[in-house]
């Protein structure tokens, strides 16, 4: 949504990731730093990704306190 | 075309809620977005507690209790905010070093901070806004804004699907990390200075040996490595205590830290019997803050301007303020531009690098003591008994609370050498 033209061409093949309901605290830090808007809130603040639009770029990893995401 | 909205706010945080409830007030159409799908649970971390009697960024806030329920005042501003959950009252701050001792600082005449409830707070923010005719879409994630002439028109992310909703103006309230701004180019001119990861986890029967107050914990040993950790009531559930620490990439390790001060370290006792009841996070990115914070039909209230954060107080400061600069602009006033200049007048850190320094101080001084450094100067104090912050003159807040600790431990006359010297460097910075 918000990526450059050459961010674009570098993107990854699409290997979604993954939340475990069970670690997440649905602090939603996730969906804010989602270069592609992939991830969501869904029903009771758990947040969901958009498998179609999620890049496997990994950033939604890198930034969860709670160890809740991993590529499926 | 006319317009779907007068004013569409994107962000349900305490900024936009209140522009909501204000605008909606005022007769305006309003339509509130936010991107969780219940808007009032507070998820994400804040320091919970309204700093009472200190004036800071152009504001003061007081708290009056009646009936069970609370009112917060702003001064400046004239309003007021209802709050109906648990609020507790601090009289004390509490610093600890590595080896344990103990800085206080006590003002008996009133308490120097309370400490609510965010999704209490929330909640009747977003009763407020709905009862005063605002509608709001819940689940809706704001990924983008396009200016035409005279409205604007905002894209919106719900469960894989996209819709567009338009308004005479847009609030961008979406947080210190807006999504909005960096797709609008707001950031461009804003490199981020400082970023990570922080984590909050609640806890109910911790036994804390002292009156309720906000403890800061320095010592490397407690953490178990860097960044900071805070201990404070939390007014969630009864009897509970939150600790807060921030460090570096990768987040996880924030966990690891919070771990290691709650069954390892020196204080481990405190949370002996206690039990864990929910956690909040962040990400904090600290960038420049922006000078004039508006684009076309778009103004950027609260974090998503801010340099670091506006602070709770801060934040609501500029959700009233917007919802009369929005009222201006309808009426053919050019209200985002009287906006920018409050912005500008009254947050000390918009276009002053000084200010900005300072509002940092307290964190570089601490980050930049060694261990017994900090272990020599609170053993002083402690000795000295608690620092009394009775009276306006002495209650510090962001901006000079560097300051004011320098000049309390340069008043130390064991204080000499290297240690004076690095003091002092420190508040010429």
């Amino acid at each position: 949504m918000c990526m450059s033209a050459a961010e674009r061409v570098c993107k990854k093949q699409s290997v979604p990731v993954h939340i475990l309901a069970e670690k997440c605290i649905r602090c939603g830090v996730c969906i804010d730093d989602c270069p592609e808007a992939a991830i969501t809130y869904g029903d009771g603040n758990m947040p969901v990704v958009d498998k179609a639009a999620c890049s496997g770029c990994e950033k939604c990893i890198e930034v969860c306190c709670a160890g809740a995401l991993s590529l499926e | 075309m006319a317009a779907d909205y007068d004013v569409i706010v994107a962000g349900a945080g305490p900024a936009g809620l209140i522009t909501a409830w204000k605008a909606a007030e005022k007769g305006l159409k309003v339509l509130l977005v936010e991107k969780k799908s219940n808007p009032a649970e507070a998820v994400r971390t804040t320091g919970n507690a309204f700093r009472n009697r200190s004036p800071i960024n152009g504001e003061m806030v007081s708290v009056s209790k009646k009936d069970g329920a609370a009112v917060i005042h702003f001064h400046t501003s004239n309003f007021d905010v209802p709050y109906s959950g648990r609020l507790i009252d601090a009289y004390d701050r509490y610093s600890f070093s590595n080896s344990g001792y103990c800085m206080r600082t006590s003002r008996s005449a009133c308490p120097q901070q309370y400490f609510y409830d965010m999704s209490v707070l929330q909640e009747g923010l977003l009763n407020k806004a709905l009862g005063a005719g605002a509608d709001i879409l819940a689940g809706c994630l704001a990924v983008g804004a396009e200016n035409e002439k005279n409205r604007v028109r905002l894209q919106i992310k719900r469960h894989g699907t996209q819709s567009v909703f338009s308004a005479s103006r847009l609030i961008a309230a979406d947080g210190l990390n807006s999504r909005l701004a960096e797709c609008m180019g707001l950031n461009e001119q804003r490199p981020v200075m400082l970023r990570g990861p922080v984590l909050e986890m609640v806890y109910q029967g911790v036994e804390f040996p002292y009156p309720p107050g906000f403890a800061f914990i320095l010592g490397s040993d407690m953490k178990g490595g860097d960044g900071f950790m805070f201990v404070y009531p939390h007014a969630a559930a009864e009897n509970a205590c939150a600790v807060m620490v921030n460090c570096r990439f990768p987040a996880a390790k924030c966990l690891d830290r919070i771990k290691h001060f709650t069954t390892k370290s020196k204080f481990a006792s405190w949370f002996a019997h206690a039990r864990h009841i929910h956690s909040t996070a962040a990400m904090v990115t600290v960038r420049p803050p922006m000078k004039k914070p508006v684009i076309g039909n778009v103004l950027f209230i609260g974090d998503a301007a801010a340099y670091g954060e506006t602070l709770v107080a801060g934040a609501m400061f500029c959700g009233f303020h917007a919802a009369d600069a929005v009222c201006r602009e309808l009426a053919g006033d050019n209200g985002f531009e009287w906006y920018c200049d409050l912005w500008a007048a009254n947050f000390d850190f918009v276009g002053n690098p000084q200010k900005q320094k300072d509002y940092t101080k307290i964190l570089r001084l601490y980050g930049s003591l060694p261990d017994a450094d900090l272990d020599f100067l609170f053993r002083l104090s402690q000795e000295r008994g608690p620092i009394d912050m009775t009276g306006q003159e002495k209650g510090s807040n962001e901006y000079n609370g560097g300051n004011v600790m320098i000049d309390y431990f340069l008043g130390f006359s064991e204080v000499k050498g290297e240690l004076r010297s690095r003091l002092q460097d420190m508040r010429n910075s």
